[in-house]
């Protein structure tokens, strides 16, 4: 069987593979380490540093249960009875009040626009590859 | 004495800084990334220059580098864009990658007949091909890569990686087939 009837077989591929690895890659200059080190030096290695909140969760459940404590005792009936002259009124919305406030157009979209930075922020931290690829 | 430190040792280690650690895994995989960006741009200052560019860019990138593939794959993926980069900056206005080089069919190929004529060979071959096509059989034939790894590597589809290497793998084959006949092959077996 000479070459060209050869070629036509199945292992075209496996022949072209140890073409391939015969021949093997082109040698790359013997100080390609130290110019690409030389140039690195110039400017270091961005880091990775943790990007922390500015208020930690613990944060923020202290701040919610504050605000939960604080509208339970306003909404529960009080044995005390103060003089009105001398304290100012301060009611805290009651639960069907609070409820049609949070449901307005207004809030809802607050909250909404809120959520969707927070997203965007939670996608812009997250660490992502220098070639759009993997 | 202590041992080879293991690649993800070293990812890591450069990761933090350790610029030696990164010239050790420079050494690994110079060969292949100037391999693949002398594919592309077919120019021995070029592909050196953007060699180093890969290196860089790799360095400076590191931190995003999660271990999610292999991270030859994503070193020859910055060599691959790297490279077609320059090659775009290197004529004004855009590039066809499609475009075979104008010597493709001007000429008989050149007759080799010794084992040293090996490495030429390959070469003489690809340079007859469109640059995307010879990095496409450099990734498939001399790095081993699968279609997918190929896919991740350039960022084309399944479909258009198959085409294009059938399309390559079948002018090599002519080339070698035509020109060279059995000297190609006795090359290998010897």
């Amino acid at each position: 069987m000479d070459a060209d009837q050869r070629l036509k077989d199945d292992g075209q591929d496996a022949r072209l593979r140890a073409l391939f690895h015969g021949a093997g890659p082109l040698p790359a200059p013997d100080d390609l380490e130290q110019r690409v080190l030389a140039r690195l030096s110039t400017a270091p290695a961005r880091v990775p540093v943790d990007s922390r909140p500015l208020l930690s969760w613990k944060a923020w459940v202290g701040a919610l249960v504050a605000f939960l404590g604080l509208w339970l005792w306003a909404a529960l009936p009080s044995t005390t009875v103060l003089p009105s002259a001398a304290m100012p009124e301060f009611a805290l919305p009651k639960v069907d009040v609070l409820l049609a406030l949070l449901s307005t157009p207004w809030t809802l979209m607050t909250i909404a626009t809120g959520a969707l930075l927070l997203l965007l922020d939670t996608v812009l931290i997250r660490p992502r590859l220098a070639a759009r690829s993997v | 004495m202590t041992g080879p430190m293991p690649e993800e040792e070293l990812i890591e280690a450069a990761r933090k800084g350790d610029q030696q650690a990164y010239a050790r895994l420079m050494r690994s995989y110079k060969h292949m990334v100037y391999t693949v960006c002398m594919r592309v741009l077919r120019n021995r200052e070029e592909a050196e220059e953007a060699t180093q560019d890969s290196f860089v860019k790799a360095y400076r990138n590191l931190a995003s580098y999660q271990g999610g593939a292999r991270f030859s794959t994503w070193l020859y993926s910055i060599a691959y864009r790297t490279a077609l980069s320059a090659l775009r900056a290197r004529r004004t206005g855009t590039v066809d990658l499609e475009a075979a080089p104008d010597r493709v069919l001007a000429g008989p190929a050149p007759a080799f007949g010794h084992a040293q004529d090996l490495h030429a060979m390959v070469e003489e071959a690809l340079s007859r091909m469109p640059a995307e096509d010879a990095a496409l059989m450099t990734f498939y034939y001399l790095q081993d890569r699968s279609v997918e790894e190929i896919v991740t590597i350039t960022g084309l589809s399944v479909s258009n990686v198959k085409v294009k290497l059938h399309r390559a793998r079948k002018r090599m084959l002519e080339l070698v087939q035509g020109h060279w006949k059995a000297e190609a092959w006795t090359l290998i077996n010897d």
